[in-house]
């Protein structure tokens, strides 16, 4: 009797504590999220309400000038192909480079194998800083050019380390086997480790494609030139440095807030992560992990 | 081409006429005699109604055989830089030289700067303030003029003139010129003066502030009525309103005229001191200080920036700006679609104290930008030809007022914008759209464009903008005396450049990270006396002796 | 060169190597790059003893030897910086680090699927906006006009300028980095818990544990090991931040409090172009940020964790 009493005062307490966890959950997820939604309802509310401060749960005099005003701006649609550019083709040399780097320290009859892997570790535990950074890519020309915001990162240690662990789980037999058969090198690994690695390959296309669309400090020691720069870059001299004086003309004349423009700024440039992230998600699970430990 | 004899200065506009009038004759002709290329054929469409003084062939006085191309990096201020716009096209085809414009935004333009200098990485034509000029030259990075004064005869005229000899000295570096100035022909008035909402004054019965006591009690009463609301702000950080506000309270150094530099000159004793370090500073910091606890400074002064501050000024939500005052159309357009009797408008300089007389520093005439080239361009002599052009009565039209037919007519032997163009009404999208004037390519500014259009807007609706009557007002304050021009640095020796520039940069990191503690009442002001004396010990002494022994050589 | 192997007989090491040429091969890009980007940017370390003279190059510089870190060390602005830069981590490690560890815990008690997925899914989604959004969210939010202060002002409090007092910097800034990244790094724990045996939980229910004491005594030690590699991980960062974030963050203001040595390191090396002295700070950072990790990792080894690598 008493056991059973026990049992249910737990089973209560558990219900509780279930209900109590739930709820803080619940709550921290609207923090995540209400942010986001406010930043959208801003942007799209009438600069008056948003200049008196009168919106804080739903829009008022829904109005998209913002939008127009800033579609209209040249150099932030410039700056939105820039980045798309620098994503794609950074994404593949990282990728590729990446790759290309872990088979041979996956594969145990490289000689060296040790040495190598810690000549490669070795960078990334003596992190030079930012400076010297800068100096290797002006001293290799590379300043003001797309190849400073392609090259320099191209291979991040973590991830080809990821690749590398992912690549020594295969099956041995059957890179042997292709051996046998006279496949080079080079064939076995873009014939047979490739295809078999999809997973962490696209885990990784996924990392670095987020650093490379998210990168603002490179572009920013690396680019002059404002036809260059990348959208990070664009953001932050509207939304950080308010440089928005080249919108200045509309701002007076649609009577749009600088709020409205700031706002709608930062959505433009998350929609493109809020529209794939669903799709991206189930990549999550496999060889996420050293990103993780990496955040 | 050099057929302007004359100073620039005695160049008067019907003068100026006739010689473009000769000069487009001349450039005709010239196309006859070599006649090679199609280029005027290809600018159909503008030169075939007015095309009387040689709008079908506008090749000018200035041709390259070979193309002359170059990279010429400019900050990206108000206005969108392109390549592809009215001018560059005109020069492009008319000149032969392809002008490539490395725009670079504002806010990162002198950290982009210092890290080319830094790294001996300047492109070949770059604008810089002249200190930097001098700076870099005596690192031995770019291209002395000096060397080429046989073919920039048009820059020489206007710069060794009476009206500019004594300044171009104090720019020159061990005697060498090395950068080519962007110099007024006409400007509108500008001065870094109060500006506030008029009609709210009059809505209260408050009486026009003559004094910063007055304009104090003023905002005062603007703050009883509005309590919800603070009045004035700043734009870039508190430097920049100490600045504007410090001369005329006594002392002087950053602001609108002098940005990033704290020394100043102070007629009262005829020699530089460093502003902050000077008693009368504090008055300034008093005020602000007190106007921040009394709800009149904008609590967010310090992250807000021009645009941020004019959104607030144009809703109604700040009454007074001390910026340049030929913002203060842009505030009334705007306003005025929020309320239909608002307006801002200028006070007269402000007295401070027991001086009955006002006195304020604004803007000297030309600017402090240069335009340099980098001894590693190619063809350096042919791009000091090209801009001596850009100093002709030629450049300084094709410049400012764009094209014949395109962007202006003849009238009256005046060039005037088309009223189509005139439509446009605001200076900074005339400029965007065509490419003229200041901040883009224009090194002799005539802003008689932009007055051509605020008239032309005045007269159509019937409501002439503030910025005629105080332009107006601003030239009668010059020639009172009550409004003086910032003027120039003495010269100084590559030594003494880079004490300075370490100087500067210790202090003003110092300054920088203390002076939001005594406006927003963390630290007291009692302690400010001791502060000065510090940011004296620290350099500020020391900055005067350098600046003075300069002086002294100059004297 | 197969005639050449003939008559001299070849070591073991240079057949094995022959043998995976083709793997070398293959390797010489990657390494090529390492060689030119990594090391490449530490042989530019040297203008760090330098006076570096942009005119005269790197080899041609009067060398100084240690003048720039002596500057730097006896600066009196040196040991606020230090002081900065530690406190914003140690402010991360007290209320940073719990937070995906607490997350995670919580996400583990979550018996529907579905809405774990939800949860899960929206908590890391901030993880790949990019730093200038989240800054320019923060900015925002925190001015005068912002949402925050709307929220304090209808709640009768007095608005705050956050942005412009340093006491309130490394709030917002731990804050926002929990807002950001909390619910990322907590997969690792999730993926820790998950591999806890489920028969521990079984056996705990029927000795009639509440799930609160599940957590305490099963959950929780089940990924102490993982805890601990973290924390070290962490401690081994101590001296580099995400000066990023603090670059677009901080003004005049709360320079008392934002200021950290990467942060100096921009503005001295990069916007005041003191290219020696920025070297000379970054190399002081890089020094002590190996000897940090590097024991790090020793510890790691020694708490019989598994190694960084």
């Amino acid at each position: 009797m008493r056991g059973r009493e026990k049992k249910k005062r737990r089973v209560r307490g558990d219900r509780v504590f279930a209900f109590a966890n739930l709820a803080l959950l619940l709550l921290f997820t609207g923090m995540i999220l209400f942010p986001i939604y406010y930043m959208f309802i801003v942007s799209i509310s009438g600069s008056t309400n948003v200049v008196r401060g009168d919106i804080t749960w739903y829009p008022q005099n829904i109005n998209l000038d913002a939008y127009k005003t800033i579609l209209k701006n040249e150099s932030l649609g410039r700056s939105y192909l820039n980045t798309v550019f620098y994503t794609v083709a950074g994404t593949s040399i990282s990728v590729f480079m990446s790759a290309l780097c872990a088979y041979p320290l996956s594969r145990k009859q490289l000689y060296g194998r040790r040495a190598v892997t810690f000549f490669i570790i070795f960078t990334m535990l003596f992190d030079v800083g930012m400076i010297p950074r800068f100096l290797v890519v002006n001293a290799l020309n590379l300043r003001n050019t797309v190849f400073s915001i392609l090259l320099p990162g191209a291979i991040d240690v973590y991830y080809m380390i990821m690749i590398r662990t992912f690549f020594q789980g295969l099956p041995e037999e059957m890179a042997e086997s292709a051996k046998m058969d006279g496949a080079g090198e080079w064939k076995i690994f873009s014939r047979i480790i490739v295809p078999l690695s999809k997973p962490v390959l696209a885990s990784v296309t996924l990392f670095y494609a987020v650093g490379i669309w998210n990168s603002y400090l490179g572009p920013l020691l690396y680019l002059d030139e404002k036809k260059l720069y990348p959208l990070q870059l664009i953001l932050r001299n509207i939304v950080i440095s308010n440089e928005m004086s080249t919108m200045s003309g509309d701002i007076a004349s649609m009577n749009i807030s600088t709020m409205n423009i700031k706002y709608a700024v930062i959505f433009i440039s998350i929609l493109p992560i809020l529209c794939i992230y669903p799709f991206i998600q189930k990549y999550f699970n496999k060889g996420v992990m050293v990103g993780a430990v990496k955040g | 081409m050099r057929r302007t004899k004359k100073n620039a200065k005695r160049a008067a506009a019907v003068a100026l006429t006739v010689l473009l009038g000769m000069q487009c004759a001349a450039c005709a002709a010239g196309e006859e005699e070599q006649d090679s290329r199609p280029t005027a054929a290809e600018q159909t469409e503008s030169g075939q109604g007015e095309g009387e003084e040689g709008g079908q062939e506008q090749r000018c006085s200035l041709y390259f055989d070979e193309t002359l191309s170059f990279t010429w990096m400019i900050p990206e201020s108000d206005i969108p830089l392109k390549d592809d716009i009215l001018t560059l096209n005109w020069i492009r085809e008319n000149m032969n030289v392809d002008i490539h414009i490395m725009a670079v935004p504002d806010s990162d333009y002198s950290t982009k700067l210092s890290t080319m200098a830094g790294t001996n990485a300047l492109p070949d034509v770059v604008e810089m303030d002249a200190s930097m000029m001098k700076t870099t030259a005596s690192a031995g990075m770019l291209l002395n003029l000096s060397e080429h004064e046989s073919s920039m005869p048009d820059y020489l005229k206007l710069m060794e003139g009476e009206e500019r000899a004594a300044n171009t000295a104090t720019y020159k570096h061990e005697g060498n010129l090395y950068g080519f100035q962007i110099l007024e022909d006409y400007r509108i008035g500008i001065a870094p003066l109060p500006v506030i909402r008029m009609d709210l004054l009059e809505k209260y019965g408050i009486e026009t502030p003559a004094s910063w006591e007055e304009l104090y009690d003023a905002m005062l009463t603007l703050k009883e009525k509005d309590p919800e609301h603070y009045v004035f702000s700043t734009r870039n950080g508190i430097k920049y309103l100490i600045g504007n506000m410090a001369y005329s309270m006594g002392a002087g150094g950053y602001g609108a005229t002098q940005s990033e530099f704290p020394v100043y000159y102070e007629p009262d004793e005829d020699r530089y001191i460093y502003g902050p370090g000077k008693a009368e500073f504090k008055n300034v910091i008093a005020y602000l200080a007190n106007a921040y606890a009394d709800g009149l400074l904008h609590q967010d002064y310090n992250i807000m920036d021009r645009t941020m501050m004019t959104s607030y000024l144009t809703s109604g939500t700040l009454s007074l700006v001390i910026d340049n005052t030929t913002f203060s159309n842009a505030y009334n357009e705007a306003l005025r679609e929020l309320e239909s009797d608002a307006y801002f408008d200028m006070l007269d300089p402000l007295t401070y104290g027991d001086k009955t007389t006002a006195r304020q520093v604004t803007f000297s005439k030309d600017w402090d930008q240069f335009s340099v080239i980098s001894v590693k361009a190619k063809r350096g002599e042919d791009i000091v030809k090209f801009f001596n052009w850009l100093y002709t009565q030629e450049g300084e039209l094709l410049t400012n007022y764009g094209v014949e037919g395109e962007t202006y007519k003849w009238a009256d032997g005046q060039p005037q914008l088309l009223d189509a163009v005139c439509e446009i009404g605001n200076y900074s999208t005339l400029r965007a759209s065509y490419g003229l004037g200041t901040w883009y390519i224009a090194r002799l500014v005539n802003e008689k464009t932009n007055m051509d259009m605020l008239k032309y807007l005045g007269e159509k609706t019937g409501d002439l903008p503030v910025n005629i009557s105080q332009s107006e007002r601003i030239q009668k304050l010059k020639e009172e005396g009550v409004l003086v021009s910032v003027p120039s640095f003495p010269s100084f020796s590559a030594q003494e450049l880079e004490r300075i520039t370490t100087l500067v940069t210790s202090l003003n990191a110092v300054f920088e990270q203390e002076i939001d503690k005594f406006i927003t009442g963390m630290r007291s002001m009692d302690d400010w006396d001791a502060f000065a004396k510090e940011l004296n010990n620290m350099g500020g002494s020391e900055l005067e002796e350098i600046y003075n022994t300069a002086y002294s050589r100059l004297k | 060169m197969r005639r050449a192997s003939n008559v001299l007989k070849p070591s073991k090491v240079s057949q094995r190597i022959k043998k995976n040429r083709e793997l070398y091969l293959l390797l010489l890009l990657p390494i090529l790059y390492f060689v030119v980007f990594k090391y490449g940017a530490m042989f530019w370390l040297v203008v760090a003893f330098e006076d570096y003279n942009p005119m005269e190059g790197v080899l041609g510089s009067q060398w100084v030897g240690l003048k720039w870190f002596k500057t730097f060390l006896e600066e009196p602005y040196f040991l606020t910086l230090i002081k900065n830069t530690v406190l914003i981590n140690v402010w991360g490690l007290l209320f940073y680090f719990p937070a995906p560890v607490i997350l995670a815990l919580m996400i583990n008690e979550v018996r529907q699927k579905k809405l774990k997925k939800v949860i899960q899914t929206v908590s890391y989604l901030p993880y790949f906006f990019s730093v200038v959004v989240i800054c320019g969210l923060i900015l925002n939010l925190c001015s005068l006009d912002g949402l925050i202060n709307q929220i304090l002002s209808f709640l009768g409090l007095q608005k705050i300028s956050f942005m412009n007092k340093p006491e309130w910097f490394r709030p917002i800034y731990i804050l926002s980095e929990i807002w950001q990244k909390a619910g990322w790094s907590s997969i690792i724990y999730l993926a820790a818990l998950s591999g806890i045996d489920a028969q521990l939980y079984e056996a705990a229910v029927i000795d009639g544990a509440s799930r609160w004491k599940q957590i305490i005594h099963i959950s929780l030690p089940g990924i102490a090991s993982v805890i601990s590699i973290q924390l070290l991980l962490t401690l081994g960062n101590i001296l580099s931040v995400g000066y990023e974030k603090i670059m677009l963050l901080y003004n005049g203001s709360t320079m008392s409090t934002a200021d950290v040595i990467s942060t100096y390191v921009y503005r001295r090396g990069i916007i005041s172009a003191d290219l020696s002295y920025g070297t000379a700070v970054n190399v002081f950072q890089a020094v002590i940020g190996l000897v940090l990790i590097i024991l790090a990792n020793k510890a790691a080894q020694k708490a019989e964790a598994a190694s960084l690598w």
